[in-house]
């Protein structure tokens, strides 16, 4: 039995037994037994065993994603080399045949800042899973047939996502609003005209540049043995890939310049049904334990949001102007300065001047919360409530697998999980007064709004742009 | 007419009641399952109420979600705002939503916080105030979730295949029911059919995780639910819809881009029959959701790049993404009657070729039977996949939970070995009894109705592809989809508007 269920547990038990009436968590720091290793040629293995999960889960991240698209006109490029990988190689024509037999959960999925593939099993199928895995990083059966293959699902999943889904639509405008020359300006998925125009020779370069051992990292948690896995990694993913950079990919991407004032737009929905939409991102900076700016952020996204929080309150049930759960939103954990998103949905049938209402309570909530140090309840509702999810996304080893690979991804800090609840707790009412009023604030903010299509409208929002 | 309605709901909950209460055992106890893991530090509850959409009577389409929706809204000595700020301060969730057969009370909280969160879910649960106010403001939020169903593109499909396949019946409607409906709901009604379906007969509580092993916490669970009625409801019999021939319903919802495409039919077996470890491997090898493992992937998708997803189903399987669960099926969305359905999506000047295309793999399958080798793997697959479903605490619960509705033993742990022993002519044979290709609901979702009707009715379908697929492997298998005989009339296909499925 063990190990992280019962370092787990201990934490569990210790917070349990210090809860006090009001539910304040005082626990010591969450210590799961997370290990880090690296092969000969720098990739590091980061592991957590667990024997009595029924699964193992492993998962290999590229660091790179749609924020490393620093070419003009190249954006998708992360995204398609997600669909690539399941084009098959010489060994195993068809990846999902070659596992198919291991029953195996995998898939894989695209951010700004990374890409990653995964497969959880049964822990008998951990080294047929890392084999599989090996072989189709080092040799993908990267042609033509398959590149051209894949763009129609990728414009397919356009489609779904943003160009028929009025939150995906908004969401990239807001992004493109909001950012001037960084890469977050554009979304994972790519540009519409971009993944029309796509080449070749673009994924081509993309992929010999960050699909090699210095951009890879590996996490495996769950049942199995790690120095057998370790071992084997290395016969397996070790050594030179021998692939060269395309030195166009050599700049990072540009700094964003601080934001001078505030930005606006509107966009006009293709149909009359679709409820009103109000996005607002304010940058924030990089996620970061190295102070409580971020964690307390991260907080004031539960002050705000939370279903008993007074925006939330007054925003669905006094004045009735959002959907119930029509407004969220939270600081989005990036390399890169991110944003702090509010979203709110309205209520069917409302108008132009509801959004505005919506946009003063938002404003006015910020401003309580700058203007005045929250009470010491509210801010442990706050951090109990970051600090239960937290815990509540450790059933899976898929889930334990990815909470840990996503924070390495931004800190490069395999213990980043383990040091996340202390940085909660650590959250004065002063930091997040500090936070709200140095981020949260008019000049840091854009917004954009949409409504639904109606003829009047139509000319109202050409005249915006 | 809505009056009348309502009073004759009215006199039936009266006559339920006094019939019950004639038949009821005086000594039956409220059943408590248990899925325990001492030192978890997280407990959680699923409680299975049977009061499903099914449930709802007759112009009242939607209580059965109303009534849950209400239940965190005012109970015991809490109004809303009490029991948000108590749930929130302890990190803890408690939620409600209704299937067709039954509502799903589920509740998470850490294990500290246990004694005060089960206050607060039994006040929930056995306690609603049901205010007046609340009763209000709750219509206009039914009608907002109308309106999400309506504009979530996958929802809709499901839901118009839905409405489509159990037209006349009571599954007719979505668990939100219809606009007029739900502006006729009363507190009343709410308190009647609380009062109606919310029994100890009709209710079963999960309990799992670490909430002790001192057995107290479940005494009290005992004690508490015991105090329900003890009256059993009749439960009607799910409908069984009959389906002769091809038909087709078109949605029109103006400005989409791509439509969504959902074929299908009931079926006639389910989990507890000998032939549903064999038909669940032909689904699988047909379409296993988001894998490409299926025939429908590789045609639809792989080799052509239609689709971002094409799959099939032998049982009820909402779009996942919104519980982040992306391939496992949400948790206690058991149906004791499925249909076999095939789902993709496509751009809308694709949607009569892929259409074709899905409806040619599954005639083919079904007819020529499955490649002996290829099943084998996918046997393999989906017996060692199986674990996932049983991988948590909380999944095994809910599966538990299932086993009520399927009447089933103990679904999950004999699923594997029953899988063990499918042989492909077990699939082939099975595919050919229960999957009917000429008894078809096709629902598809488009941007002009009858522009899309006039195209279904021509002999033949074009396709435009994207990007530089080369057609020519492709040339034979698009021939025999375009030309496709869809065996449809003029009579066989239905329009409506998107209003008109929630009206």
């Amino acid at each position: 039995m063990l190990k992280m269920k019962a370092l787990l547990m201990q934490f569990l038990t210790v917070g349990v037994a210090t809860i006090t009436l009001t539910g304040a968590v005082e626990a010591s720091e969450l210590s799961l037994p997370i290990e880090q290793q690296a092969l000969g040629n720098g990739i590091q293995v980061i592991t957590l065993v667990d024997h009595t999960m029924p699964t193992v889960s492993f998962q290999v991240f590229v660091n790179a994603g749609s924020r490393d698209e620093v070419l003009p006109g190249k954006t998708g490029l992360a995204h398609i080399f997600e669909h690539l990988m399941f084009r098959g190689t010489k060994r195993y024509p068809s990846y999902d045949d070659a596992l198919i037999t291991t029953g195996a959960e995998n898939n894989a999925d695209t951010s700004d800042d990374r890409t990653r593939y995964f497969e959880s099993a049964k822990a008998e199928f951990l080294d047929k899973i890392m084999e599989v895995e090996a072989d189709r990083f080092r040799g993908l059966n990267f042609d033509r047939t398959a590149f051209n293959n894949e763009l129609g699902p990728v414009r397919q999943e356009r489609e779904k996502g943003t160009d028929n889904n009025p939150h995906g639509f908004l969401m990239e405008k807001l992004h493109d609003l909001a950012y001037t020359v960084h890469t977050y300006k554009h979304d994972t998925i790519g540009t519409k005209d971009d993944i029309i125009k796509m080449q070749y020779e673009d994924a081509y370069n993309f992929y010999n540049t960050f699909y090699q051992p210095r951009h890879i990292f590996i996490v495996i948690a769950g049942d199995f043995d790690r120095a057998k896995a370790l071992a084997r990694l290395e016969t397996l993913f070790g050594g030179d890939w021998g692939r060269k950079a395309y030195e166009g990919y050599a700049t990072p991407p540009a700094a964003e310049p601080p934001q001078e004032a505030s930005r606006r737009g509107l966009e006009i929905w293709k149909d009359a049904v679709t409820p009103p939409l109000l996005f607002q991102g304010y940058h924030i900076p990089a996620f970061s334990l190295r102070d409580s700016n971020f964690c307390a952020l991260e907080l004031t996204e539960n002050l705000l949001f939370l279903d008993s929080s007074p925006l939330n309150v007054e925003l669905s049930q006094k004045l009735r102007l959002v959907q119930p759960g029509g407004i969220g939103g939270g600081a989005r954990r990036g390399k890169d300065p991110a944003l702090f998103y509010f979203m709110a949905t309205l209520r069917q049938g409302a108008q132009p001047k509801d959004l505005s209402a919506v946009e003063r309570s938002i404003e006015a909530a910020l401003k309580r919360l700058a203007s005045k140090p929250v009470g010491a309840k509210e801010l442990e509702k706050a951090r109990n409530n970051y600090i239960a999810n937290t815990l509540y996304g450790l059933d899976r080893a898929g889930d334990v697998a990815s909470s840990i690979g996503e924070l390495y991804v931004l800190t490069q800090d395999a213990q980043t999980l383990n040091k996340l609840i202390d940085c909660y707790r650590g959250v004065t009412p002063k930091d997040i007064q500090r936070v709200v009023s140095t981020y949260l604030v008019p000049k840091n903010r854009s917004t954009m709004t949409l409504l639904p299509k109606t003829e009047k409208r139509d000319g109202a929002a050409k005249e915006a742009k | 007419m809505k009056r009348l309605i309502h009073r004759g709901y009215s006199l039936l909950a009266g006559l339920v009641l006094a019939l019950s209460l004639a038949h009821s055992p005086a000594s039956a106890q409220v059943e408590i399952l248990e899925e325990p893991v001492a030192g978890r530090g997280v407990a959680f509850f699923r409680i299975m109420v049977r009061a499903g959409s099914m449930h709802d009577p007759k112009g009242k389409e939607g209580l059965a979600n109303f009534t849950a929706m209400l239940l965190k809204r005012g109970a015991g000595k809490w109004d809303r705002k009490a029991i948000d700020e108590r749930l929130d301060q302890r990190g803890a969730s408690l939620d409600a939503y209704v299937q067709k057969e039954f509502t799903m009370i589920v509740g998470r909280c850490l294990t500290a916080n246990l004694p005060e969160f089960y206050d607060l879910l039994r006040a929930v649960v056995l306690e609603p105030s049901f205010p007046t106010a609340q009763v209000q403001s709750g219509k206009q939020d039914q009608l907002e979730a109308i309106n999400a169903v309506k504009n979530d593109n996958e929802d809709l499909g499901l839901e118009a295949f839905t409405h489509f396949v159990y037209a006349g019946t009571s599954w007719e409607h979505s668990a939100v029911g219809r606009v007029s409906s739900v502006n006729s709901f009363t507190r009343q009604d709410v308190v009647e059919f609380y009062n109606t379906r919310y029994t100890r007969d009709n209710v079963t509580v999960g309990i799992g995780g670490d909430y002790g092993t001192d057995g107290k916490l479940v005494e009290k669970i005992r004690a508490d639910f015991g105090k329900l009625p003890q009256r059993s409801v009749p439960t009607a019999v799910p409908p069984r819809p009959e389906l002769k021939g091809r038909r087709v319903l078109i949605v029109e919802k103006r400005g989409l881009d791509q439509g969504q495409i959902n074929i299908g039919h009931p079926l006639s077996i389910h989990r507890k029959d000998a032939t549903y470890a064999p038909l669940y491997v032909a689904a699988q090898y047909l379409g296993s959701h988001r894998t490409f493992t299926g025939q429908l992937m590789k045609s639809v998708r792989s080799d052509r790049g239609l689709t971002y997803g094409a799959y099939s189903y032998i049982e009820y399987f909402p779009y996942p993404y919104r519980t982040g669960a992306e391939i496992l099926p949400m948790m206690n969305i058991a149906r004791s009657q499925q249909d076999f359905r095939v789902w993709t999506f496509t751009l809308a000047k694709n949607i009569d070729f892929t259409l074709r295309l899905a409806l040619l793999k599954f005639i083919e399958l079904r007819r020529d039977g499955v490649d002996k080798r290829r099943f084998a793997s996918v046997k393999t697959y989906s017996k060692n996949k199986f674990v996932f479903f049983r991988e948590t605490p909380e999944r095994r619960l809910a599966m538990r939970l299932d086993d009520k509705i399927y009447g089933t033993g103990d679904f999950g742990s004999g699923f594997e070995a029953r899988l063990a022993k499918v042989t492909a002519a077990d699939t082939n044979a099975v595919m050919r009894a229960v999957l009917d290709p000429d008894d078809l609901a096709i629902v598809v979702t488009v941007p002009d109705a009858a522009a899309f009707k006039a195209e279904l009715l021509k002999p033949g379908a074009s396709v435009e592809y994207q990007g530089n697929i080369d057609p020519a492997p492709l040339t034979t298998e698009d021939g025999q989809a375009k030309g496709l005989d869809l065996k449809l009339s003029e009579e066989s296909i239905v329009i409506k508007g998107v209003d008109a499925l929630f009206e």
